[in-house]
C-alpha cells in the first residue's frame, strides 16, 4: 500500500514539474522571435549570405552540409571530439572484464540463433544493403541528404544486426571494445589532420581552398572544397561508427543470456 | 481534379480504412496472438493499397519508382518482425499452460 | 493553415505520448513508447522542412531503442528497481 501511494505521489510530482517547466518556458520563450521568421536577426544577415553564396563558395548544392562541414567546420570538429570523449568515459566507467589473453581461450558456448530460419536467412540479405546505403550516404552528403553522422550510424546499425542476431557469443574478433575506441580516435585525428594540411601550404586552419591536391584540379580551386568536405565527413563517420559499436560491446558483455540458452 | 487524382484518392481511402481496422482490432482483441494477427493487416494490405494510390498519383517518374522501392523494403521486412514477436512471445510462455517454459519440456 | 493544423496535431500527440511514458507499467513498455515519441519527433522535423535532421532522428531512434532494451535485460524490468 505504501508503495502504491509513493508511486502516485511521484507521478503527481512529475506532472507538476512538467507543467511548471512548460509555463516557465512559454513565458521566457515569448521574448524570442517566431520560428522561421524572415526578419529575425539570425535569418536576415548570416543565413542570407549562406543561402546566396553556398554553391559558389563550397561547390556543394546541399546547404546543410556546406554550413556544417565548411562554414562551421570548427564546431563540427569539437562535436566529434565530444563524441570521442563520451566513448572514452564509457570505457572508464565500464571497463572490459576479460583480459585479451583470456579472450583467445574463449570457447563458443552456443550456436543457436534466436529467430530460426526466417531471421537467419533474411538478415544476411539486409546487412549488405544497409552497408552500401551507409557508404552512399557518406559520399553523397554534398548533393542529397546525408553526411557523416548518418553514415556512421547506418554502418553501426549493420554491425549491430550482425552482432546480436546470431548467437550472443559471436564476436567479430576485430573490433574488441578498446580497439573500437582507437578507431574513433583515428577518425577524430583524421578530421584535425585535414584541418592542419592547409597550414603546411600557406593557408589557415580548415581553409579548404589551399589543400595541396592542386594537380587534380580541372576548374579552379572551388573543387578543393569538395575534397575537404569528403575527408572531414569520413573522419566523422569513423568516429561515430566506432563509438556506437564500442558502447554496444560494453553493454553486451555485462548482460546475462543464461535463460535464453536454457530455453533453446 | 482528373481521373488520376480520383483514383489515387480511392485507393488511399481504402488503405486508410484498413489502417483503421488494424487499430480497432488491436484494441478489441483479448489474446496477444489475435492482436498480432490484427496488426499484420496494416503492414501488408494497408501498405499495398496506400502504395498503389501514391504510385498512381505520381505516375511513372523517378518519384514513383522510389515509392515502389520503399514499398518493397517495408513489405519484405515487416512480416519478419511480426514472426519474431510471435516467436518471442511463445518462448516467454505467453499462453500460460503451453510453451517451452513449462517444467520438463523442450 | 493546413500545415499549422498538422503541426498542432503532432505536438498534441507528443504531449500525450510523454504522459503515457510517465504512467507506463514497466520499463520495457516505457522504452517502446519512447520509440513512438522518436517517431513523432521525426514527423515534426519533416513537416517543418528539416530533412537531414529527420533522417538522423529515424536512425538514432531505432539504434537507441535497441540499446535500451539490451540494458533493461541486465537491470530488470520493474519500474523502481528490484531492491525493495
Amino acid at each position: 500500500m505504501k508503495y502504491k501511494k509513493g508511486r502516485k505521489r511521484a507521478a503527481f510530482g512529475l506532472m507538476l514539474t512538467i507543467v511548471l517547466t512548460a509555463m516557465a518556458g512559454l513565458k521566457v520563450g515569448s521574448f524570442l522571435p517566431i520560428v522561421g521568421d524572415h526578419n529575425s536577426p539570425a535569418n536576415s544577415y548570416v543565413a542570407n549570405y549562406y543561402i546566396i553564396h553556398a554553391l559558389e563558395d563550397t561547390n556543394s548544392p546541399n546547404i546543410v552540409t556546406a554550413v556544417l562541414a565548411d562554414y562551421r567546420g570548427f564546431d563540427t570538429l569539437f562535436e566529434t571530439c565530444v563524441l570521442f570523449l563520451a566513448g572514452l568515459v564509457v570505457m572508464t566507467i565500464l571497463p572490459p572484464q576479460i583480459s585479451p589473453e583470456q579472450r583467445k581461450r574463449l570457447v563458443k558456448v552456443d550456436n543457436h540463433s534466436f529467430g530460426g530460419t526466417v531471421l537467419d536467412s533474411s538478415f544476411r540479405l539486409v546487412v549488405p544493403v544497409i552497408m552500401i546505403y551507409g557508404i552512399y550516404v557518406l559520399f553523397h552528403g554534398e548533393v542529397s541528404l546525408g553526411g557523416g553522422f548518418q553514415a556512421g550510424a547506418l554502418l553501426a546499425c549493420a554491425y549491430l544486426l550482425d552482432r546480436i542476431i546470431p548467437s550472443f557469443d559471436n564476436r567479430l574478433g576485430v573490433l574488441w571494445e578498446e580497439k573500437a575506441v582507437v578507431l574513433a580516435g583515428i577518425g577524430t585525428f583524421f578530421y584535425a589532420f585535414t584541418g592542419m594540411l592547409p597550414m603546411f601550404c600557406g593557408g589557415k586552419f580548415l581553409e579548404f581552398g589551399k589543400l595541396p591536391f592542386g594537380i587534380f584540379l580541372r576548374e579552379g580551386t572551388v573543387q578543393l572544397h569538395s575534397a575537404g568536405i569528403l575527408m572531414v565527413e569520413l573522419g566523422v563517420t569513423l568516429c561515430v561508427m566506432a563509438i556506437i559499436i564500442s558502447i554496444l560491446e560494453v553493454v553486451l558483455e555485462r548482460t546475462d543470456f543464461e535463460e535464453w540458452r536454457k530455453s533453446e | 481534379m482528373g481521373i488520376r487524382v480520383i483514383l489515387a484518392m480511392f485507393f488511399l481511402g481504402i488503405g486508410l480504412f484498413f489502417f483503421f481496422v488494424t487499430t480497432i482490432g488491436v484494441f478489441r482483441m483479448k489474446d496477444f496472438y489475435s492482436q498480432l494477427h490484427a496488426a499484420g493487416v496494416s503492414e501488408t494490405v494497408g501498405l499495398i493499397l496506400s502504395s498503389v494510390g501514391l504510385f498512381i498519383y505520381e505516375g511513372f517518374t523517378w518519384t514513383g519508382l522510389k515509392i515502389f522501392m520503399v514499398f518493397l523494403a517495408v513489405f519484405l521486412a515487416s512480416p519478419i518482425g511480426t514472426h519474431i514477436i510471435a516467436k518471442a512471445a511463445y518462448k516467454n510462455g505467453d499462453p500460460k499452460d503451453q510453451g517451452p517454459s513449462r517444467e520438463g519440456e523442450r | 493553415m493546413p500545415v499549422v493544423l498538422l503541426e498542432g496535431l503532432l505536438l498534441m500527440a507528443m504531449i500525450a505520448i510523454a504522459v503515457a511514458i510517465i504512467f507506463g507499467r514497466s520499463l520495457l513498455a516505457c522504452v517502446i513508447i519512447y520509440c513512438g515519441f522518436s517517431l513523432i519527433a521525426m514527423l515534426l522535423y519533416t513537416v517543418v522542412g528539416a530533412a537531414d535532421v529527420a533522417f538522423t532522428e529515424a536512425i538514432i531512434g531505432t539504434v537507441s531503442t535497441v540499446y535500451f532494451v539490451i540494458a533493461i535485460k541486465s537491470i530488470g524490468d520493474k519500474k523502481g528497481g528490484t531492491r525493495r
